[in-house]
């Protein structure tokens, strides 16, 4: 496994390019609506396994949504709907009606801007997956809360105080208990919308150590606002502008040589 | 200091005054409700200290012997007419008729024996009331006259004419007609009405053991009388009772009149049995021993009896009242609360938009209606629905329900907004993780929300407990403690309550009575459970808050 991964950064150089691998997420001519607000233009989009993809771009451009839509919790909002286009995960249409979005949600997790812990213990908040699963065995669910804790590198933090209430927690180690609690599911995507945003540097850099972590294991898309951070975790990027993808490559060529002009306007500062 | 400066100045001071306004108020109110009650036991005290006094103490404690014989005696007369009954069944030529007949005979001779033996303590009892009614009566006049002595010599009047100092009133055993008017007529050509009304001269004319004319007290007549009459009849009865016991054995015609009879006889072996305690109790009567003021404050919180315009006592337990209240209120929240919780947890997660706008508005509107109109619904509709199952229309049944009716507003509302208050973000962190909406509701909004709905409920709670009007109409007003032993036909009992008997009794009672404050500690009571209820919803409603 460890192999396989050290490969995969190299894999997709271009979107132009024919890639050989299936893409774990591919959208296509997207159009996305709020009632008759289109904020979504004909985006067209792959996401491969195990890599970080990074969604930049100025306010109220369609980030966020086009992640809800990933994971369908745009479904919660009165009148939100696709104009057109699919997305596609592993080859499955996940609006389509046989898709149980249950599944899907526990296929593609979801991390928050503000970490959102439950207001239980420790505990509970990674738990509460399985528990909904209805995994009863004490055993297997300690054992997965404990596994998830690790790979959420909170382990060693909190492992004396499981029992404790969850908001005695900073806000970098709520963050990080929410994204533990994102694992323990056990899912193959993960989305994380500026999951740091609300964090300073040092619960920022730790987070972002995570998210290196994890794409040895886990395809995470991740929002951010945060150019550097974009440039230090993702493997590539993908600029929208005004509801539409302008350009989406490798993040090393998005920074250093975009394509478009509007892509490096916005990076370099001139608007946004 | 500039003018904006100024000006926000007065804009403070409008709303620091409003604030401080509504403080004061319910600081006077507060006030003014235990000024008025709180002399109630200072009060009661004293009346209980007459009903010593008087030897109504002891004439209850006849009554009650005599109640206990006079059930013992229903019984015999079951026996007896149901054995009659029988016997007019039996036709002439059979052959047990003979016997029957004489059995018969004999149970009856048997009923009229005991039914003698009882007339004795009857006609003990009616003498002991009658004497300790007119002493009761002589130690309402005595007090009465020293107060109006008192309230004479402080206002300085010339009352040469009634030289008896208060000491001398004290030590008086009786007051004549004629004196009485006297006094009453001194104070009327004082153009002092007042004080002339509060002499009441047309007591005691037709007093049998004094001459007419006169009142007096006759507390050591009883004294006497207990010691020698009392023992008398005991003794008679004694013997009575226990030959009836042993020899009589009677061949019933049914077979469950031997078993009924078998019945009497344990019930009067028992009987027989309380006779001892009833005789110790009217030896250590003593009217002189102090009426202590706990008792006063234990016979309003733990009294089991409210009884007012009685011939002998008055008593003032609110235990009755408020198990009243306390029974409605349960009946009330136990309807309430799943269906003012269940429609929040409705409209605030599955109702549609438009859903939501027509039943929020539904719902709320119910607690804009008159509360009078409510209890019209009840008496003529809901009585007769819960009739079926009730042997009364008006029970804490119906008014229950009509609370609960009043209710789900308060709760439906602040449960709603406790449930909308969960941020967002939680419910969707839960359906993230793969949990449907009803797990997400059950085990994330909920529980968020739950100090939130318990603040609801017990503002519920206190809406309930307060309710006058629907009570009053439909509750049936029995006053008496609920039977709790009679398992669910306990929620079909009519009872009354602290807020019913308030708004019923208030408008006729005396002002400065002890009836009167009486109410208010009523009153009083009521203010104190809503002020707990008020401190418990708002001590958990800000536990809620501080958790986000
Ligand atoms: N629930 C909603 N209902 C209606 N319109 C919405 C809703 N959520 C977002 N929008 C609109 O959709 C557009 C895109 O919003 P979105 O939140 O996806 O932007 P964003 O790129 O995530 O912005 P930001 O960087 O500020 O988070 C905005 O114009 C916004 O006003
Ligand atoms: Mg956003």
């Amino acid at each position: 496994m460890q192999e396989a991964i050290t490969t995969s950064p190299e894999r997709s150089p271009s979107t132009d390019e024919v890639d050989p691998i299936d893409p774990a997420i591919r959208i296509r001519d997207l159009d996305f609506l709020y009632g008759s607000n289109q904020v979504i233009h004909n985006v067209s989009l792959d996401i491969f396994p195990k890599e970080v993809m990074a969604f930049i771009g100025p306010s109220g451009c369609g980030k966020s949504t086009l992640l809800r839509c990933l994971n369908r919790m745009n479904d919660l909002v009165d009148g939100a709907r696709i104009g057109k286009g699919s997305i596609e995960i592993h080859g499955v249409d996940v609006h389509d009606k046989s898709v149980d979005v249950i599944e899907l949600r526990k296929k593609v997790g979801m991390v928050f801007q503000k970490s959102n812990p439950f207001p239980k213990s420790i505990y509970q908040n990674v738990a509460y997956g399985l528990q909904i699963q209805g995994v009863k065995s004490k055993r297997v669910v300690d054992q997965k809360v404990e596994e998830s804790l690790r790979k959420a590198a909170l382990w060693e933090e909190v492992k004396d105080r499981l029992n404790e209430n969850a908001y005695g927690l900073s806000g970098g180690q709520q963050q990080r208990l929410c994204i533990a609690r994102t694992l323990a599911v056990e899912p193959e995507i993960i989305l994380m919308d500026e999951p740091c945003s609300a964090l300073d540097p040092v619960a920022t850099g730790r987070v972002e150590e995570l998210i290196l972590e994890l794409k040895h294991e886990y395809t995470i898309v991740v929002v951010t606002h945060n150019m550097q951070q974009a440039g230090r975790i993702s493997d590539r990027t993908a600029f929208f502008y005004l509801g539409k993808l302008i350009e989406c490559d490798r993040t090393k060529k998005i920074f250093l040589n975009p394509s478009k002009q509007q892509t490096e306007d916005y990076i370099s500062g001139k608007f946004g | 200091m500039n003018s904006s400066q100024r000006k926000e100045n007065w804009i403070k001071i409008f709303f620091a005054s409003n604030a401080v306004t509504s403080i004061i108020i319910l600081g006077l109110i507060t006030l003014f409700l235990f000024k008025e009650g709180i002399e109630f036991f200072g009060q009661y005290r004293n009346d209980l200290q007459r009903y010593r006094k008087s030897g109504m103490e002891y004439a209850n404690v006849v009554t009650k012997q005599h109640d206990d014989l006079t059930l013992l005696y229903r019984y015999l007369e079951n026996i007896l007419s149901q054995e009659t009954a029988a016997l007019e069944t039996l036709t002439t030529d059979d052959a047990s008729r003979t016997s029957a007949e004489k059995h018969t005979k004999q149970m009856l001779e048997l009923t009229r024996d005991f039914q003698n033996t009882k007339e004795l303590l009857l006609i003990y009892e009616k003498k002991v009331v009658k004497w300790a009614a007119e002493t009761k009566l002589f130690l309402l006049t005595q007090s009465d006259m020293i107060d109006v002595k008192e309230e004479a010599l402080k206002q300085g009047l010339p009352l040469e004419d009634f030289p008896e100092t208060v000491a001398q009133l004290e030590e008086r055993t009786f007051f004549t007609h004629k004196e009485l008017i006297r006094w009453q007529n001194y104070f009327i050509r004082h153009q002092r009405e007042d004080l002339a009304k509060r002499i009441n001269p047309i007591v005691g004319t037709e007093s049998g053991t004094k001459e007419a004319g006169q009142i007096t007290s006759l507390t050591p007549l009883i004294q006497a009388s207990a010691k020698q009459q009392y023992a008398e009849i005991l003794s008679k009865q004694k013997i009575k009772l226990s030959s009836l016991l042993n020899r009589y054995n009677p061949n019933f015609i049914l077979p469950e009149s031997d078993k009924d009879f078998t019945k009497v006889k344990t019930a009067l072996t028992e009987y027989l049995s309380t006779v001892p305690l009833y005789e110790q109790r009217l030896s250590e009567w003593n009217p002189a021993e102090p009426y202590p003021l706990h008792r006063a404050f234990s016979g309003f919180l733990l009294g089991k009896d409210w009884v007012t315009n009685s011939a002998r006592q008055d008593w003032y337990g609110v235990l009755p009242l408020l198990s009243g209240s306390l029974l409605v209120s349960m009946i009330a929240l136990a309807l309430a609360i799943p269906f003012g919780v269940g429609s929040a947890i409705y409209v605030n997660q599955v109702a549609t938009a438009r859903e939501q706008s027509i039943i929020k508005p539904c719902i709320e509107f119910i607690s804009a209606i008159p509360s009078v109109l409510i209890g019209f619904f009840g008496i003529a509709v809901l009585g007769g629905m819960v009739s079926f199952v009730a042997d009364e229309r008006l029970n804490s049944l119906t008014a229950g329900f009509l609370l609960a009716l009043m209710t789900v507003p308060t709760i439906f509302t602040l449960a709603e907004d406790s449930l909308n208050n969960v941020p967002r973000a939680l419910r969707d962190a839960s359906l993230s993780l793969g949990a449907n909406r009803w797990q997400t509701c059950a085990r994330v909004i909920f529980p968020s929300a739950i100090t939130g709905i318990i603040s609801a409920v017990l503002l519920g709670f206190g809406r309930v407990i307060g309710e006058t009007m629907v009570v009053l109409l439909c509750a049936g007003n029995r006053i008496a403690i609920p039977d709790f032993t009679s398992g669910l036909g306990v929620f079909a009992q009519p009872v009354h309550t602290m807020t019913g008997i308030i708004a019923q009794e208030m408008g006729e009672v005396e002002f400065g009575s002890i009836h009167y404050r009486a109410l208010f500690m009523v009153g009083i009571a009521l203010f104190l459970i809503a002020l707990l209820v008020n401190f418990l919803s708002q001590t958990i409603a800000g536990r809620y808050k501080a958790n986000y």
